[in-house]
């Protein structure tokens, strides 16, 4: 049975791995919070990922493969994001603002992690039966 | 492709470095604040500076941090009056390291909380894989 073919787990997943994507970008402009020059970037909003991957191939035949929701792997950099300040060596990285990024990023996380693990043992009841 | 979460670590381990280095850059100016010369009108200790840049790291395929130089402030030298000392000039003047105290303060005191930031990420990025392989462990 492929669980990434039941859409929960589906978006489930492609969340979880746009929020450690995130997270490594996070932590790149946490790591140059004082290289001049340094821009701070961020990945696009993860509900326009999701409006990009609602566009589906429709399915003719039964042997024909479902794409999964999203780009798989491939997310957006936005380079242009909103900087809270600019110092004058031209380095945008504001870490106040990165910290809140990255503690959003792990609320995140755990909630949708959390809706996994339930999903999985919503699963496995209804397999096994109440106990 | 590397897994995000490892790659976060190894970049703000990089950052962990370079901030470490700043602050040992920071504690050699600081320990040399009255470093002067030993021969008459010589020149004193000069401050040093770190600079960083951001590097692509191929692996990894995202900009981590490297220390690009360890320049020296080519600012002027404190004159100070005292012609006792053995490396006063025929005036009497002593060149004094241009060293300010309080710039080296303030330089320390960012260069600790990008560190606590760094170690903040690395933190996080734990707590998200421990999240991740508790998936299978059963409740």
């Amino acid at each position: 049975m492929d669980l990434m073919g039941i859409p929960l787990f589906g978006v489930a997943s492609d969340r979880m791995s746009y929020l450690a994507m995130r997270h490594e970008v996070i932590a790149e402009n946490v790591a140059n919070a004082n290289t001049p020059k340094f821009v701070t970037r961020d990945l696009k909003p993860f509900s326009e990922e999701l409006k990009n991957a609602a566009v589906t191939m429709e399915r003719t035949r039964l042997g024909h493969l479902p794409i999964s929701s999203t780009a798989g792997g491939k997310l957006r950099v936005d380079g242009k994001s909103q900087s809270w300040e600019l110092v004058p060596s031209g380095n945008g990285v504001s870490l106040e603002q990165e910290m809140l990024k990255a503690s959003d990023t792990v609320t995140s996380y755990a909630l949708v992690s959390n809706i996994y693990k339930s999903n999985v043992n919503l699963l496995s009841q209804a397999v096994s039966g109440p106990r | 492709m590397s897994d995000p979460l490892t790659a976060a670590m190894a970049i703000a381990s990089t950052g962990l470095q370079a901030q470490s280095t700043r602050m040992r850059v920071v504690s050699e100016n600081v320990a040399n604040a009255n470093s002067t010369s030993d021969v008459p009108g010589g020149d004193p200790y000069r401050r040093k500076t770190v600079t960083f840049d951001a590097e692509l790291d191929r692996a990894i395929g995202a900009s981590t941090v490297k220390v690009k130089a360890i320049g020296v402030d080519k600012s002027d030298f404190r004159m100070n009056y005292d012609p006792s000392h053995p490396a006063a000039d025929a005036a009497g003047y002593v060149k004094m390291p241009n060293v300010s105290a309080l710039i080296e303060m303030a330089d320390l005191r960012e260069a600790t909380r990008s560190y606590e930031a760094n170690l903040n990420i690395i933190e996080q990025a734990r707590t998200m894989m421990m999240r991740t392989t508790d998936l299978i462990r059963r409740n």
